[in-house]
């Protein structure tokens, strides 16, 4: 009786021994927040979820780890032991905060760390996360300027586009920002903006690509607008005119087929700005 | 035909004695090992309430540390607590629970005192709460008196034949905990 009572407290003992151990192995690969210090807000969560869905491509993704305080250990050793407890944590970039300490460290997984370097990380840090979250504690602000800024160096090292207005309370900026591109367009003329416009079709990739990054882009099948049509006429008309001056009448299958080329060229050119490319699968 | 030679009865008795004593000493120091698992399993449990004054002692600190100078008498009496709770984590020999605990409460009010840390919405959260509340979590708690219960059990069991047997074999008295 006494050896069975002794063998149950044994059990309760370890049981309640192996508690912080399960804390740590419980880590949800899906959940982005671990706010033991209750100092971010819901919304960063989901913008945080909102980035790592538009990164999944570049194979990288952020989570952030609040704590008061460490009690005495080593911030950069705590978040790495919480970075390895991650399922798949080779594109993982975990972000701790220790609030009451003042401290921050980060630990990135080993393929973000082939696109960029930890010095580059160090200087995000110093660069993008310092200053609000020492100074002004806008711990949103600096959880949320940090993982944009390394999402982007990501991206440039990965040479991929990457949209990411809107989050992070880049939503004012975003807004700001296209109230001065609507007011330059009206004033520029709306047909001419009309004339570029093109959507970009990110399913046409090719998954068949055998060089590891691809250039792509397509050009949607809107047909003529209006400012399209203005603008071949008037250069036909040209061409036209100085075949006429040089004694020639009509503009010859050649000429159509140098203006479309011409044209075309025109609109690849203008296209580069915004060409895409992504990494093979 | 010549009678196949046996072994010498006294060379056999001696064997046979020398296997029992091998026998007893293995049991003897098995059995012990075994009878101490309460008493590392108590010693767990105290380890970590001792861990959670250290802790405690380093938050203190590095609250303090933002407001006062390290001279100041306050902080350097917590931090002289935890460094002597630093070095007897291993021998069991701690300061007394009053001692740290009223180092402790006098440093906490001292922080809660000043006006930079009033005017610290954090810090004074954390100097009028939460540290206050985890200095007195890991200062009440029956692990130390759980732990010296057991080990002396164990101890007062081991002035026995088996347990002189087991101390010929290496097994040490459990060391009981105090504080100075």
């Amino acid at each position: 009786m006494k050896k069975r009572a002794v063998a149950y407290i044994l059990a309760l003992v370890f049981a309640l021994a192996a508690v912080p151990a399960l804390a740590l192995s419980s880590i949800n690969s899906q959940r982005v927040v671990y706010d033991d210090a209750s100092v971010l807000s819901d919304s960063l969560e989901a913008d945080i979820k909102a980035l790592n869905e538009k990164a999944e491509d570049m194979d990288v993704r952020f989570a952030v780890v609040t704590r008061h305080f460490l009690g005495g250990a080593d911030a950069q050793a705590y978040c790495d032991r919480l970075h390895s407890e991650y399922p798949d944590n080779g594109d993982l970039v975990l972000l701790l905060l220790v609030i009451g300490e003042e401290r921050y460290a980060v630990t990135a997984g080993e393929r973000v760390l082939k696109a960029v370097s930890l010095e580059q990380v160090n200087t995000l840090l110093s660069g993008k996360l310092r200053s609000a979250y020492l100074e002004e504690r806008d711990y949103d602000g600096a959880v949320g300027q940090f993982f944009l800024a390394m999402a982007e160096q990501v991206a440039r090292a990965k040479n991929v586009s990457l949209r990411t207005s809107g989050l992070f309370g880049t939503e004012k900026q975003a807004a700001a920002d296209e109230e001065k591109n609507t007011i330059f367009d009206n004033w520029s003329g709306q047909w001419w903006s009309g004339f570029f416009a093109e959507n970009v079709d990110e399913s046409s990739y090719s998954e068949n690509s055998t060089t590891e990054y691809e250039y792509y882009y397509e050009e949607d099948d809107e047909g003529f607008s209006v400012g399209k049509m203005i603008f071949i006429v008037i250069v036909l008309m040209w061409i036209v005119r100085r075949r006429a001056k040089n004694g020639k009448s009509g503009l010859g299958l050649m000429g159509w087929m140098v203006a479309k080329r011409g044209i075309d060229e025109a609109m690849k050119a203008r296209n580069t700005n915004r060409r895409y490319t992504r990494p093979r699968r | 035909m010549q009678e196949k030679k046996g072994l010498h009865p006294a060379i056999a008795c001696a064997i046979m004695v020398v296997m029992l004593c091998c026998a007893l000493l293995m049991g003897a120091n098995k059995g012990w090992t075994k009878e101490k698992t309460p008493v590392d399993t108590a010693r767990s449990e105290l380890m970590e309430t001792v861990q959670a004054r250290i802790e405690t002692a380093y938050n203190l600190l590095t609250v303090a540390g933002r407001y006062m100078s390290r001279d100041d008498a306050l902080y350097a009496a917590m931090q002289q607590d935890l460094t002597s709770m630093e070095k007897g984590k291993e021998n069991l020999r701690m300061i007394s629970m009053e001692q740290f605990s009223s180092d402790a409460k006098a440093l906490l009010s001292a922080l809660s005192a000043r006006p930079e840390v009033q005017s610290d919405s954090r810090d004074f959260m954390y100097v009028s709460q939460m540290l206050p509340q985890a200095v007195e979590q890991c200062l009440y708690g029956t692990a130390a008196q759980n732990y010296n219960a057991a080990a002396q059990h164990y101890n007062d069991r081991m002035n026995s034949f088996s347990g002189l047997l087991a101390r010929l074999t290496g097994v040490k008295q459990a060391a009981l905990f105090t504080e100075e």
